[in-house]
């Protein structure tokens, strides 16, 4: 699987917009954030496993399900500590 | 032929996604032009950062990350070749020696029967 040069410039604005669609556009820093790490991960785990058939919904499915991960300890750290 | 292990230690991730990318695609050529000499035998595993260290008689756990980034193992890779010396030989294309990382070699014990 050969990748773009510039996979990175060509997703991450797709997929920050997919996030905030899904999540708000008040967790923008959160879906910059989550891209940043799923691209990441990606690159490191790709290196010894080969580049996956579709990279674009890898990246998209690791990036929200870090999102989802993040939420949930946010609710759950304010339900347990209102203030 | 004989087995051995690659252990990649410290080496520093791209600054830029660019950067990163470039980085993973050397290291799919280097694994790509091994395998294609017959000198991988499993391309192995990259670690987390995230470990725990568990000690001795009294079994005392601590924390990762340790104390240095660049003693970290980040990954792992089982290597066939002839004997150590080409063993080491073959580490000198991995990528992470441009970013001031080390492989140790290792040969995996065996009993000559």
């Amino acid at each position: 699987m050969e990748l773009s040069e510039h996979l990175f410039r060509h997703e991450a604005g797709r997929m920050v917009a997919t996030l905030t669609r899904i999540f708000g556009v008040h967790n923008l820093a959160l879906a910059e954030d989550v891209v940043q790490e799923a691209f990441c991960r990606a690159l490191e785990i790709w290196k010894f496993r080969g580049v996956p058939e579709n990279p674009s919904a890898w990246l998209m499915t690791t990036a929200k399900n870090r999102a989802l991960d993040v939420l949930r300890r946010e609710r759950t750290a304010r339900t347990l500590h209102p203030n | 032929m004989n087995e051995f292990v690659f252990l990649y230690r410290g080496g520093q991730a791209g600054r830029s996604p660019e950067q990163a990318q470039q980085m993973m695609q050397k290291w799919m050529a280097w694994f790509k032009e091994l395998a294609e000499n017959g000198h991988v035998k499993d391309r192995g595993q990259p670690l987390e950062r995230a470990g725990k260290l568990v000690n001795g008689k009294r079994k005392t756990v601590t924390d990762g990350p340790f104390a240095e980034a660049k003693d970290l193992v980040g990954g792992y890779t089982l290597i066939l070749a002839k004997d150590l010396d080409e063993a080491a030989e073959l580490s000198k294309g991995c990528p992470i020696l441009e970013v001031d990382g080390q492989v140790e070699v290792r040969p995996v014990m065996k009993l000559n029967m």
